[in-house]
């Protein structure tokens, strides 16, 4: 081992090794490109990392990510403020935003229950939730948790805390993927498809 | 590295990266076996399907060091055969079911077999899958668990004198000394619970009333807490959801 260290070099790979999917080499290679790049590239980098740390936070009513409190979707005079799809995380939203088919608006859980893990109810924004429905117009739940053991648990609690508010209460389809074979899908997924088949012409789009 | 394939069960799963998850198998043939699946939360592997989800039946393939002890398998294969949906119709089923999981885990070694336990918790997932009271089962799965553990306490007769009790006697359970204390024996013992009526009999593998089920499971899990050192986290959770009104 060389015994001149350079020290600075070595906390930078440091940091970078705590990120995820970032073993010693890549951290290494980061560290050095890092070190080979001008000081405004160096500085533009640092002042990202920062600037993420500062200005975003979560959304007061949805608690999704966000530089503007409220976010620009709770925000938008477009969206339908009456049906309000239940997520996860605020992944969740990217990936649902993504479909341009979602003209309501959402609300973050930051998690799922996990009984075997020690997270309950109170660990996630369930009461936020509860309070957003009874006191604003809201005609429409969508229950978009993860169809895992840990989602669905999530969504019957739910559907539980919900119950006395009268709000319709639904589920995303779940059954075959898209561009999959029959004799390939597991038996979850062929329960979910049997049981949630939809007439072959639908009368009009669902939305 | 040895390939090792079994019919299992997860009874745990944490999120090891954005790919990755570790997941606790009750294995079949092989006990207790725990195994990183690199890249399953993608589904880009076929070999995963659509993942490996807690408490369903599968077929699973592991590579492990032989005698690697503490050190992680490899999930290599998994297909799901029964994905126990019922369970997930009902909160108080899936409580039954984490609960089952997490004192099963505890209680088990890594690679140490008990087909017995196996089979006892597929055939409650089972039952789960149906059941309207959850506590005659999950009674019935903690006997199992405990007696083929060595750990199933004495409920015919007292621990200490070695009387049998008369059948409206008030009669104690002490986990310590692992089973009865008769009305004269009681008092000299520190550690004890008082066992309700209409419990005994449930503890001797009875059939008994949906309270006195909630009663008798409360008193397997007063034991299971001792032999674990702690109280199972899944335990409040499902009594405050499922216990008969
Ligand atoms: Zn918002
Ligand atoms: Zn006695």
């Amino acid at each position: 081992m060389s015994s001149s260290r350079i020290e600075s070099l070595e906390r930078l790979k440091q940091e970078f090794q705590k990120l995820p999917g970032i073993g010693p080499r890549s951290a290494e290679r980061l560290a050095f490109h890092v070190l080979r790049a001008t000081k405004e590239e160096a500085s533009a980098l640092s002042d990202a990392i920062l600037a993420v740390k500062r200005n975003v936070s979560h959304c007061r009513i949805c608690f999704n990510l966000t530089e503007t409190d409220p976010c620009s979707i709770c925000r938008d005079p477009q969206r339908d403020a009456g049906e309000i799809w239940v997520v996860e995380q605020p992944r969740d939203v990217a990936a649902l935003e993504a479909t341009g088919l979602i003209r309501g608006v959402y609300h973050v859980l930051m998690g799922h229950i996990a009984a075997l893990e020690g997270v309950g109810p109170g660990d996630l924004t369930i009461d936020a939730l509860v309070q957003r429905v009874k006191s604003s117009d809201v005609r429409e739940v969508v229950l978009a948790t993860n169809p895992t053991f840990e989602g669905d648990g999530t969504a019957l609690h739910l559907e539980s805390v919900l119950a006395d508010t009268g709000v319709k209460l639904t589920r995303p389809a779940r059954g075959l993927a898209v561009g999959s074979q029959l004799e390939y899908a597991t038996a979850a997924m062929l329960e979910s498809a049997i049981r949630g088949r939809t007439s072959f012409r639908e009368p009009s789009d669902p939305s | 590295m040895a390939l090792t394939k079994d019919e299992a069960i997860a009874l745990r799963r944490l999120d090891y990266s954005e790919t990755s998850q570790v997941l606790v198998f009750l294995t079949r043939e092989h006990g207790k076996v725990r195994a990183i699946a690199k890249g399953v939360k993608r589904g880009t592997k076929s070999r995963f399907a659509v993942g490996i989800d807690l408490l369903e039946l599968g077929h699973v393939v592991v590579s492990a060091r032989p005698g690697g002890g503490a050190e992680l398998a490899t999930v290599t294969e998994w297909k799901q055969v029964r994905s126990m949906a019922g369970l997930r119709q009902r909160l108080a089923r899936m409580h039954a079911a984490e609960y089952a999981a997490e004192v099963t885990a505890a209680l088990t070694e890594d690679w140490d077999p008990h087909p017995r336990v196996f089979a006892a918790l597929v055939g409650l997932l089972d039952d789960l899958c149906q059941a309207n009271q959850v506590f005659d089962r999950l009674v019935d799965f903690q006997r199992e668990l405990l007696d083929e553990i060595g750990s199933l306490p004495e409920f015919a007769a007292c621990l200490t004198c070695g009387r049998i009790p008369e059948p409206d006697e008030p009669v104690h359970f002490s986990s310590f000394e692992g089973g009865l204390l008769c009305r004269d024996c009681e008092p000299a013992h520190v550690e004890k619970r008082e066992l309700l009526h209409g419990c005994l009999s449930i503890l001797r593998g009875q059939p008994g009333h949906p309270t006195s089920q909630v009663a008798a499971f409360d008193i397997l899990n007063y034991h299971i807490a001792h032999l674990m050192g702690r109280n199972p986290t899944t335990a409040p959770v499902l009594l405050a959801t499922a216990s008969p009104a």
